[in-house]
Order: C-alpha cells, then sequence, then structure tokens
C-alpha cells in the first residue's frame, strides 16, 4: 500500500501532462445496482433488460477539475457472500463506491457492516470512500424504506460524502464518481502532510537522543505521552509506543509498517476509540462472533 | 108488537089506535118479501151458484159483525160528512119513523133517537149500516109521502131488513141534498179511488224515477269510475305497455351487451392467450439470452487469459540470455501462480459451452455441463491463496526493478490490453468464480420449473457455490496461518515454551500494563492460549504464557482506586456478572454457555450507566491473580469481552470433544 501511495504521490506532483492512475470498486450488498451505476457510468445507458457482456474491469478516461484521470472501476457483484475473496478487492483499491437500495432496508443496515470491514482490511482510520444511495426514482412510486436524513447522518458519521443516485435516471451518477476521486486526491494530500510530521518528529527524536540524563528520560517519556494525548483528537490518530529508549522507538515502528496482522488488531483498537461506547461494544462482540465462526470453519 | 109500541112516535101512536089491521097488513107485507127472498135464492141455487153466494154473504156480515162491534157509539164517527134525521119507512109496520142519518166516508149509519124534548141525540149502536159503494138509489112514486122518497138497496141485495130501506124528507130541499148528495158520494169516493190509483201511480212513477234517478246516479257514478277506471286503465295499459317495451328493449340492451361482454371476455382470454404465449417466448428468449452472455463472458475471459500469457508471461521467459531476463522464474511463479493451468480448464471449458450454443434449441440443458465439468475449478485455490503474496510481490518488483517497470509500460500500451493494468487482469480469476454463480442464478431465473434444464441448474448452483466456499474458506485459513506464523518469527523465547498448532488463530492483540508503575507491555490473545511479551532492544520477550482452559476473569470495580464512585445497583451487575464468569471458569458446572452468554449480556448492560474503570483481573489459579491495566474503558471492554467469548468457545468445544467420546464408547 505504501508504495502505492507513494506512486500515487509521485504522479499527484507530476499533474501536467501524466494521466493519474486511480483504482476504484463498486461495494455493496446483493441487487442494489452496482452493475447497472457503473455501467451508466461508463457507457451511458441503463441496463433496463438483461444485457450481454458485463465486464468484470471497466477503464475510462476523463478530466477531472483541470487533471487527466484514468479511472479503473473494479464492479463487485455477485461474491457478497465470499468474505474472504472480497477482501481481495479491498485491498487493491484507492477508494470505495459503497452502495445501499433506499427501497431495502437491509442494504443499509449492511452498509456499516461492510465499512468496518474495509477498515479492518486496509488497516487505516479513515479511507476515501462515497456512499450512495441507489435507485431514488422509486421514491416516486413510494417505494423508499430508508430517507435522505438518515443517509446523511451516516455519512457524516463516517465522514464521507454522499449521494442519492438513480443509474435509471443518470442522477448524481458522474457527480458521485468524480467526487471519490476528488476524495482519493484529498487523502493522497493528507498522507503527504502526514509524512513531513513523521519526519519532524524524527528530527526532534534525533535531538532528544543527544540527552541521556534520567530526568531528560522522565520529561522525554512526559512529553511523548503529552503528545499521544494531543494527537487523540486528530481524525487519524499516531499510534504511540512508550519505550525506555527512542531508538527502540523507531525500529518498533518500522516493525509496525511491516507487519499487517498487528495493524489490523490496533486499527480495531483505534477505530473503537472513534466510535460510540455502545456502537463499538455491539460492533466488536459481533466482528468476535463473525471471527469465531470463521476459526470454526477452518 | 109490543116493542114496537112502546119505541113509537106521537105520529105512529094515533095510527095505532086506530085498528088492528094495520099491523096485520105490515105482517103480510113482511112475508111477501120474504117469501120473494126465498124464491130469489131457490132460483140461484138452481144455478149452481150457491156456494158462491153463501161464500160471499158469509165474508159480508162478518165485515159487517165487525164493524158493528167497532162501532158502539155515535161519538166514535169523528168525521162525518153528512147527518141529520130522516123519515124511514119500517118493514113490518109499514110506518113511518124519525131516524138518525149519518154518513162517514162511504158508509151510511142510522141511529135511533131519544124520546124526549126537542133533542135530536143519537142513542146507541147504529140501527143498520149501508155501504153506499154498493148500493143503488131510486125514486120511488108509490108511497104516500112521494116525490120525497127514495129507496137505497145493496147491489148483493139479501132478505135482510137492513140492506134494504125507504127514506123520505120532510122538505124538498132536505130531499133534494140527500138525494144528490147520496151518489156524489159515491161518485166522490170512485173519483178517491181513481186519485188513489192515480196516487199510487204518481208514487209508482216517483219511485221509479228515485230509482231511474238513483240509477242514474248510480250509473254515473258508476261511469265516473268506469272512467276512472279506464283511465287508470290506460295508464296501466300504457305503463304496461311502457314496461313491456322497456323490458323488450332491455332484453335486447342485455343480449347486446352480454354478446360485447362475451366479445371482451373472448378477446381479454385471446389476449392472455397471447400473453401467455408471449411470456413463454419472453422467456425462452431471455434464457437463450443469458446463455449467450456466460459464452461471451467465458470468451472474453480465456481471451485475457491468453492475453495475460502471450504479452506477460511468455516474453518473460522466453528472453535469450541471462543478462537480458527481467524476472527469475520464481518470481514469475511467484507474480502469476498457476495461470497457464487456469487457462487451460477455462479453454476446456469454454468448448463445452460453446458446443451447447451452438446446437441450441428450447429443449437444450447447461447445468448438466456445470454438474460434471466443474470440478477442475478447485485449481482456483492456489491462485486465490497466492493472491495476496502476488501483489504484494508485483508492488515490490514495479518499485524496485526498473526494466520490469518499463517491460509493463511497453506491455500496457499494447492495444490488446485495453489499457487495463496488470493488477487489473490478475483480478479476473478471483472475480469469475462467483459470477459463475451469479449468471446460473438469473438463468435458473427465466428458465420454467417443468424444464428439464431447472433441475440440472440448481444442483449446478450448488456445485459452483461449494467451489467458491471451498476457495473462500481455503483463503481465510490461508490468511490466519500466515499472520501466526509472523508473530511467531518475531517472538523469542528463553525459559517459557510456546508452541503453536496449525489450528491455532490471532483474535486480538494490543498494550497493556501489569500494574500502575511498570511500563506498557503488549498481549496477544490466540484462540487457546493468551500471551504477554515485554519488548528489550529490538526484540520481544515473551514473559508469560497463560492457558485459557483454566483461565477466569473478574471484574472488580470497587478495590480499583482510579474507578469513579457508582450506584449500589452498578455494584450488584457486576457483582453478578463476577459470579457468572467465576462459574465459567470451572470445567465441571452445567450450563456454561448460557451463563457466559448471561454474562456477557449483563456487562454489555452495564455499558451505558458510566465509567466502570480501565483495569481487570485473570484468575489463573486459586492464589495467584494478575490485574491488567488497559489505556481507556472502552478498550477494557472490548478485551474482556473478546476473553469472555472465547473461553466460552473452549467450553462447548469441549462439551462436544466429550460428547463424542462417550458416543464412541457406547458404539
Amino acid at each position: 500500500m505504501s508504495s502505492f501511495t507513494k506512486n500515487k504521490l509521485s504522479n499527484f506532483a507530476n499533474t501536467n501532462n501524466q494521466i493519474i492512475k486511480i483504482d476504484m470498486v463498486v461495494l455493496g450488498s446483493g441487487a442494489v445496482g452496482k452493475t447497472a451505476l457503473t455501467v451508466q457510468f461508463h457507457q451511458q445507458y441503463f441496463i433496463h433488460e438483461y444485457d450481454p457482456t458485463i465486464e468484470d474491469s471497466y477503464t475510462k478516461n476523463c478530466r477531472i477539475d483541470n487533471d487527466n484521470y484514468s479511472l479503473n472501476i473494479l464492479d463487485s457483484a455477485g461474491n457478497e457472500d465470499y468474505t474472504a475473496i472480497r477482501d481481495q478487492y479491498l485491498k487493491n483499491s484507492d477508494g470505495f463506491l459503497i452502495v445501499y437500495d433506499i427501497s431495502d432496508r437491509v442494504s443499509f443496515e449492511k452498509t456499516s457492516e461492510l465499512v468496518d470491514q474495509i477498515k479492518m482490511v486496509k488497516d487505516v482510520e479513515s479511507f476515501p470512500m462515497v456512499l450512495i444511495g441507489n435507485k431514488c426514482d422509486l421514491d416516486s412510486e413510494g417505494q423508499r424504506k430508508v430517507s435522505l436524513t438518515e443517509g446523511n447522518d451516516l455519512s457524516k458519521f463516517y465522514g464521507c460524502p454522499f449521494f442519492e443516485t438513480s443509474a435509471k435516471t443518470t442522477l448524481n451518477v458522474e457527480s458521485s464518481f468524480f467526487q471519490l476521486v476528488r476524495e482519493i486526491q484529498r487523502f493522497e494530500q493528507f498522507e503527504k502532510e502526514k509524512q513531513l510530521e513523521r519526519e519532524k518528529k524524527k528530527l526532534k527524536n534525533l535531538n532528544n537522543n543527544n540527552n541521556n540524563n534520567n530526568n531528560n528520560n522522565n520529561n522525554n517519556n512526559n512529553s511523548n505521552r503529552t503528545n499521544s494525548f494531543n494527537s487523540i483528537g486528530r481524525k487519524n490518530k499516531v499510534k504511540f509506543d512508550l519505550n525506555n529508549n527512542n531508538n527502540n522507538k523507531d525500529d518498533y515502528n518500522e516493525n509496525n509498517n511491516n507487519k499487517g496482522g498487528n495493524d489490523k488488531k490496533k486499527s480495531e483498537i483505534n477505530n473503537s476509540k472513534a466510535c460510540g461506547p455502545k456502537k463499538s461494544f455491539k460492533q466488536k462482540i459481533f466482528t468476535s462472533f463473525s471471527c469465531i465462526h470463521g476459526g470454526t470453519n477452518s | 108488537m109490543i116493542f114496537l109500541f112502546k119505541t113509537s112516535n106521537k105520529y105512529f101512536y094515533l095510527l095505532g089506535v086506530g085498528g088492528s089491521c094495520f099491523l096485520g097488513f105490515v105482517f103480510l107485507y113482511f112475508l111477501k118479501k120474504s117469501y120473494n127472498n126465498k124464491n130469489n135464492k131457490f132460483i140461484e141455487s138452481d144455478n149452481n151458484n150457491k156456494n158462491n153466494f153463501e161464500k160471499e154473504e158469509k165474508e159480508m156480515s162478518q165485515q159487517l159483525i165487525e164493524i158493528r162491534k167497532k162501532i158502539n157509539d155515535y161519538s166514535k164517527l169523528k168525521y162525518p160528512t153528512k147527518q141529520g134525521i130522516l123519515f124511514k119507512k119500517s118493514r113490518y109496520l109499514k110506518e113511518w119513523r124519525n131516524r138518525f142519518f149519518v154518513i162517514e166516508e162511504d158508509i151510511l149509519y142510522y141511529f135511533d133517537i131519544e124520546k124526549g124534548n126537542n133533542s135530536n141525540k143519537p142513542i146507541g149502536t147504529p140501527l143498520g149500516i149501508f155501504n153506499l159503494l154498493n148500493c143503488s138509489f131510486t125514486l120511488i112514486t108509490n108511497e104516500k109521502r112521494s116525490p120525497l122518497v127514495f129507496k137505497i138497496q145493496e147491489e148483493n141485495g139479501t132478505n135482510k131488513d137492513y140492506k134494504n130501506c125507504l127514506i123520505s124528507c120532510e122538505s124538498a130541499e132536505e130531499f133534494n141534498q140527500w138525494f144528490q148528495l147520496l151518489p156524489q158520494i159515491k161518485q166522490t169516493m170512485d173519483r178517491k179511488k181513481d186519485l188513489v190509483i192515480k196516487l199510487q201511480a204518481l208514487s209508482r212513477k216517483k219511485l221509479q224515477q228515485k230509482k231511474y234517478q238513483q240509477l242514474k246516479e248510480s250509473a254515473l257514478t258508476i261511469q265516473r269510475f268506469y272512467h276512472l277506471y279506464e283511465g287508470e286503465r290506460k295508464l296501466a295499459r300504457f305503463i304496461f305497455n311502457v314496461i313491456k317495451v322497456q323490458s323488450y328493449a332491455r332484453c335486447f340492451i342485455d343480449r347486446m351487451r352480454y354478446k360485447k361482454i362475451k366479445e371482451e371476455i373472448m378477446v381479454i382470454q385471446s389476449h392472455f392467450q397471447v400473453i401467455k404465449a408471449k411470456n413463454r417466448l419472453e422467456k425462452e428468449f431471455m434464457r437463450r439470452r443469458i446463455a449467450q452472455e456466460l459464452l461471451s463472458t467465458e470468451k472474453s475471459y480465456v481471451y485475457n487469459l491468453k492475453l495475460i500469457i502471450d504479452i506477460f508471461i511468455r516474453p518473460l521467459i522466453n528472453f535469450n540470455s541471462i543478462e537480458q531476463r527481467v524476472l527469475s522464474v520464481s518470481e514469475i511463479s511467484g507474480v502469476f501462480g498457476n495461470w497457464e493451468r487456469l487457462y487451460k480448464i477455462n479453454s476446456d471449458l469454454l468448448v463445452l459451452i460453446q458446443c451447447k450454443l451452438d446446437n441450441w434449441s428450447i429443449d437444450q440443458t447447461i447445468g448438466d455441463l456445470f454438474i460434471e465439468n466443474t470440478d477442475s475449478l478447485f485449481e482456483y485455490t492456489p491462485y486465490v491463496t497466492n493472491y495476496d503474496h502476488s501483489r504484494k510481490l508485483l508492488a515490490k518488483l514495479t518499485s524496485g526493478n526498473t526494466n520490469f517497470r518499463n517491460f509493463l509500460d511497453a506491455a500496457q500500451r499494447d492495444k490488446r490490453s485495453k489499457y487495463l493494468d496488470i493488477s487489473s487482469f490478475l483480478i479476473q480469476p478471483i472475480q469469475r468464480l462467483p459470477r459463475y454463480e451469479l449468471l446460473l442464478r438469473d438463468l435458473l431465473k427465466s428458465t420454467s420449473t417443468l424444464h428439464k434444464d431447472h433441475k440440472y441448474l440448481s444442483k449446478g448452483i450448488v456445485k459452483i457455490k461449494e467451489i467458491t466456499m471451498y476457495v473462500n474458506d481455503q483463503q481465510k485459513e490461508r490468511e490466519n496461518l500466515s499472520q501466526v506464523i509472523q508473530i511467531q518469527k518475531e517472538l523469542i523465547m528463553d525459559n517459557i515454551k510456546l508452541s503453536f498448532s496449525s489450528a491455532t488463530r490471532l483474535i486480538r492483540e494490543g498494550e497493556i500494563k501489569v500494574s500502575k508503575k511498570k511500563t506498557w507491555n503488549y498481549m496477544y490473545l490466540f484462540n487457546s492460549q493468551l500471551v504477554i511479551i515485554q519488548k528489550k532492544d529490538d526484540k520481544k520477550l515473551v514473559k508469560e504464557v497463560i492457558q485459557l482452559e483454566q483461565l477466569g476473569i473478574r471484574d472488580d470495580n470497587s478495590s480499583s482506586s482510579n474507578t469513579i464512585t457508582n450506584d449500589s445497583g452498578t455494584d450488584l451487575l457486576n457483582n453478578s456478572s463476577n459470579n457468572l464468569l467465576l462459574l465459567s471458569s470451572t470445567i465441571s458446572s452445567p450450563d456454561l454457555s448460557s451463563s457466559g452468554t448471561n454474562a456477557i449480556n449483563t456487562s454489555s448492560q452495564a455499558l451505558p450507566i458510566g465509567t466502570i474503570g480501565n483495569k481487570f483481573k485473570l484468575i489463573i489459579s486459586s492464589k495467584t491473580e494478575i490485574s491488567l491495566y488497559f489505556d481507556t474503558p472502552e478498550e477494557k471492554n472490548n478485551w474482556f469481552a473478546d476473553i469472555a467469548i472465547t473461553l466460552n468457545r473452549l467450553e462447548t468445544q469441549k462439551k462436544n470433544f466429550e460428547k463424542s467420546i462417550n458416543l464412541q464408547t457406547i458404539n
């Protein structure tokens, strides 16, 4: 992931004549209209009847905000029951379109589960995401089950844009994909700033290494503690590690970056802090049961 | 004779004194009359009318007797028309005597007169009665007192004296009055009869007229009623006719409407049949389209598989010299896995699908193909399990190897690749297996239940689902195993033994404190044990390993000094949860799973009450306990829940194992 991020950052820096490549995945529960939405964006027509030759991946070149983009859209139709196969999709992509059906309550409730799964696999606090409520043309027919305010509240909770689309009437289809591109660009810029902050911290740590007094060590520990407390309020929390020596801390951070499994579990810990106590506990029990269920199957 | 002397007047007294000859003359006279009457009787009896005569006589006599009985006195005659004293000649003595004569209506009465002074009063019952209607009046010229003498004689005369008498008057005027009056009375009576008859006739006429009028009125009423009835009858007839016509019209209209409805029903039925046939045709059309989509997607998939072989794999393998080689053989197999094998599997499948669709008909089946020929799809498992490694290796190679990156850019510019990069191609086998299920499910939806292929497709879907689920499970197991192996490599064990089996799974990891004053440590929660490590320099030292089979957990808020003071209710909740979890730690206690879930529920109920604390205890044995401190209460609760769930699951597994052992011993 970091290598992809570096490539994207380099591409972001050289925006004059190059085409920026972005991978995105359209996710959601079954029969919410993922394929219809993707085909509408890619080929500008609605799948009224059954249409042959539905591809798995779609590539579209488009111009957004004076930049050239090559969008690679992956349609995850048909694999809602296979979570391990779905994880392969999640690892490979930069941004996500989370789709639910406004006439299906269950698809809306599964959205939370899906977002938690993405956080676990990507091992990040937040990621570029757009929440989409599809089939809003059925609202005029009186089949709406999920209100607009519920979608808005959920999107605010996750900190992502929200659109109500209709692949049939082409409402908000293009703008939702374009907004995801903007989210990905903003996320990459944020990651860039994050790296700069890390470099600054390294410089500070090097300065602190020169002082080897016990009082200075205690002060350093306290300062590290206060730094970690200061970082709690931010959206992406810096992982703190309290060691006797600062050199050990650097090594520990490197080890953390290399280990995917450790980061997964820590992301769970960090997720629990961001969420409220009720939801976190219930979700945790649910995820634990699902893990146990997976374990028993194996 | 003596009687006559006593009753006679002066006049008769003078005559009587004269001589007895007069008396003898009278006697003879009476004898002649009686003899004449007798002779008349005999003559009539000779004519054979004796019986009739007697009857009439009896009747007349009876009538007169009755009249006499009724009239006892002159006072009863109330309305006389004429009355006065007249001379009447006696029958036997032939003397003229004074008698009082009274006429009332049509009957003549005569009475005796009192002796005395000039009194003219009648006395006693009438001496004689004449019915004037049956009498005749004649003048007599032979008598002394003539011409003032007339004779009254009834038409049905008899021998009796009172039926025939001579009457005389003193003066001519009086005589004229009486003589003229008597016939007049008869005439008047006759007129009266006529009047009566006329009156009767008139009354009869009147009655007739009344009847006629009544009849007329009744006729008028009847006529009027008849007219009314006629009007009503006409109206009724009219209404009846109208109703009749209406009924006819209604029948006609109903028939026409029925015809229309029948025609509409026929049209609807025919339309329905058309719709039915159309639906059948549409279903068949849709079925064919989905089958064609299956073919076309399989074609494009196999094309892409071959494209990767032609563009990427063979050029990488077939470099002439070692120096120009971009990747090693192990790297190529690391990135692409068993790609060539997948190509062969799917090209064979494509040939079979192509044969099915070349010989397409309504009765063609596809599900049997997927039942019999999809066992080779299990070989997708190594590719899917290798995908994560492949992705990481590809990232590493593109960042590190300049020649490979240039090679990829050149390959991507090829027109055949549709400007998709290699990662898009590598993801396609992973997407293909779920897509089979999607296509077959759509095909099953378009196939009727009576079709032969419906059963085959159902079984085919089950088969594909099994294969995909197997691949999914293998991927999960692979991920867990790689995770555990990675942790195992990092750990250093000096004094304590730590063994991992193939079934070991990582559940949770995080930073903890064993006491308040000490530094932070790290803890791993696996499915069978709990590992606490300490970090020194660059290494991770395993400090303690706790087996979960003998572990208990307890949450004591009152003993912790950092906890906020709570109500007694929360203490009760926590105490109950503590007791339940203590029970769950022992092996032989019953109903562990239910008590464990109750513990979890009670602890979850305790959450919204308030902050509980950031600490709980691990009970390793009856003597030793370890207190674990966490950064936040939420983190503590999450660890508590995970450990409780893991303990609960171990107990259920142990129960099942014991049950299976018991079953084996019984068998």
